[in-house]
């Protein structure tokens, strides 16, 4: 099994590349007068950075371990990373549906792009730990 | 027809929603369509065509399985010049809130054509002082006298409002001569809000 640090950072490779990506369009939005095309990509660059922060969490949490291998650190590692995946994109989720039930097309757009995200960092996480 | 200018020229201020817009003019069309035709996400031309429906420039109607989006012809139509003369309404609005405002104030301070007392407040004062001048003619010229006897049929201190009348600029004078200073036009209001 890969380490820590390793999963860590192809983890980040991967996540500041799309941020980047996604800085750079919010630019280009900014440039053409797409003002609300622009806002969403920062809601959804704000997604990356929330995970960053929260890889960083599940590795400052395991560390501390003192009594694990590092192997069952790595595993410890990764389940409570993946965990993040279901835990947080909750009341997107929620607020995604209630949004459509109502037709507030705004509200559900920017939820629709927060669980994208979501959802595209942990199958990038899956295939990094396979 | 009640339009949200504001709302209306903030929604028009961005390109995607214009090109949206501009395709529509030509047909009526539904999100999968212009979402194809624009390169955006189904989801964003909804976010966008959400947006131009709540200001009035697009209606949808459902037809089969889709919602067909269409363009505010007669919104679409208006001019420049009309959304500006919509604008003037609320000006008028204001002049009705202050003609009101002015009608209170005379309402309080007169009974039976007599000025009660003169009012503290000198937007109030100024607003009696206006109605006290209707009393003269333009164009004319007064003695201090006639301009006393004027005044005194309103209220004994006449001294007071008479040369309060002048330093409002409503009233002018020369030596013992007075005249109603042209271009009273600007309501008590607008005075103080210069």
């Amino acid at each position: 099994m890969k380490t820590i640090e390793v999963i860590k950072k192809e983890y980040l490779d991967f996540s500041t590349e799309e941020a980047e990506k996604c800085k750079k369009q919010i630019q280009v939005l900014k440039q053409e007068d797409k003002e609300d095309e622009a806002n969403l990509e920062k809601v959804k660059l704000n997604i990356y950075e929330i995970f960053e922060t929260l890889i960083a969490a599940s590795e400052k949490k395991v560390l501390n371990q003192k009594n694990m291998t590092e192997e069952e650190k790595a595993t410890a590692f990764c389940e409570d990373f993946f965990g993040y995946f279901d835990k947080i994109p909750i009341n997107w989720r929620i607020n995604y549906e209630k949004a459509k039930e109502y037709n507030d097309v705004t509200q559900y757009v920017t939820e629709e792009n927060k669980l994208f995200v979501a959802e595209q960092l942990k199958n990038q996480f899956s295939c990094i730990i396979k | 027809m009640k339009v949200d200018n504001v709302k209306l020229f903030k929604c028009l201020g961005d390109k995607s929603r214009l090109s949206i817009l501009s395709n529509l003019i030509n047909e009526p069309m539904y999100v999968e369509l212009l979402a194809e035709r624009l390169n955006l996400t189904p989801s964003t031309v909804s976010f966008h065509l959400k947006k131009m429906e709540e200001a009035g420039l697009v209606h949808s109607k459902k037809e089969q399985y889709y919602m067909i989006y269409e363009i505010d012809q007669q919104l679409l139509n208006m001019s420049l010049m009309d959304f500006v003369h919509q604008e003037n309404s609320e000006e008028k609005k204001q002049r009705e809130r202050e003609e009101e405002y002015r009608n209170k104030v005379i309402g309080n301070f007169f009974q039976y054509g007599k000025l009660k007392s003169i009012p503290v407040q000198r937007k109030k004062a100024r607003i009696v002082y206006e109605e006290i001048l209707k009393a003269f003619e333009p164009n004319r010229k007064y003695t201090e006298r006639e301009v006393n006897i004027i005044i005194a049929d309103y209220h004994d201190d006449f001294c007071t409002i008479r040369r309060d009348m002048i330093s409002e600029n409503l009233l002018e004078r020369e030596g013992n001569i007075y005249w109603v200073k042209g271009n009273n036009n600007k309501s008590s209001l607008q005075y103080y809000l210069l």
